[in-house]
């Protein structure tokens, strides 16, 4: 095959295939919702294949939706459509005992945590430290440097950590658009169910 | 093969060590961090990398498979002429 030809069309749809699994992880941690996340996949999905003509042969599938995916969500979230829908979460899911004396993270609270992030920070988390995206694969996703990039993982890890660790909210969380009394009461709802 | 892997290794350490603003705030270890500070970390990579695996774990629904096999449907209707567009 020369270099810029399309895929057939039944490789296209293969490679679509695998990418699945993966553009409904990125699309749960980064809307905080399942049902929304699968309608996003679906319009991604879509996108995609409306055009697979542009989509160059041997270069990443999963890079190349996410890129559609992230674009369709932020402009859905401009539209205010994503507005609280974390709520149905498992959230007694524990994801993460590392340590004896550690209280267990539990994916409700990681992913509340996730959305008091600015919606770069979450995006910048989610590709490198959830998805095992490198810096510059994250960047290329995100359009943004690699520089930037590594700025917003850092930043975002030292705000989870405020939000996770020590139950309190940090002021890297500014910027978010929700009220952090309102996430916090949620959380710390949450420990005391976790801990009753 | 295996060189990919330890590389893969190698970068999570990076990133994992990078932030260093915890490790001011409670005392600094030998490695610039403390035990608890690493153990934090530990808990939110973990707790990132597990809740994206999860759902790569979980079966696809059966209405996006069949949004899948409906994509050249579509196409055969009004993308007979596919390049036309371009």
């Amino acid at each position: 095959m020369s270099e810029g030809a399309p895929l057939s069309d039944p490789d296209f749809k293969k490679e679509l295939a695998e990418t699945l699994p993966h553009l409904r992880a990125f699309g749960r941690s980064l809307s905080g919702s399942p049902d929304a996340a699968d309608d996003l996949v679906q319009d991604t999905l879509l996108k995609a294949w409306a055009a697979r003509e542009r989509f160059v042969a041997g270069s990443s599938m999963r890079a190349w939706t996410f890129v559609i995916l992230r674009n369709t969500y932020f402009s859905q979230m401009r539209q205010n459509k994503f507005k609280g829908n974390y709520d149905e979460l498992v959230a007694e899911r524990i994801l993460s005992t590392p340590a004896p004396q550690q209280d267990p993270l539990h994916l409700a609270d990681l992913q509340r945590a996730l959305m008091e992030l600015s919606d770069d920070q979450r995006e910048a988390i989610i590709l490198v430290g959830a998805g095992g995206h490198s810096y510059q694969d994250a960047a290329d996703i995100a359009g943004t440097t690699l520089g930037t990039m590594k700025s917003r993982v850092s930043r975002a890890r030292a705000t989870l950590h405020g939000i996770l660790d020590d139950g309190r909210f940090t002021d890297a969380s500014a910027g978010s658009n929700q009220s952090t009394d309102t996430a916090l009461e949620k959380i710390l709802e949450a420990v005391d169910a976790a801990t009753a | 093969m295996p060189n990919q892997e330890e590389n893969k290794d190698d970068d999570q350490e990076q990133k994992t060590e990078s932030p260093s603003q915890n490790a001011a705030e409670s005392g600094t270890g030998e490695n610039g961090m403390t035990y608890e500070t690493q153990q934090a970390q530990d808990r939110l990579g973990l707790g990132l990398k597990n809740m994206y695996q999860n759902v790569l774990d979980e079966p696809l629904p059966d209405t996006m498979m069949a949004l899948l096999d409906q994509l050249g449907d579509f196409d055969d209707e009004s993308g007979s002429d596919s390049s036309s567009d371009e």
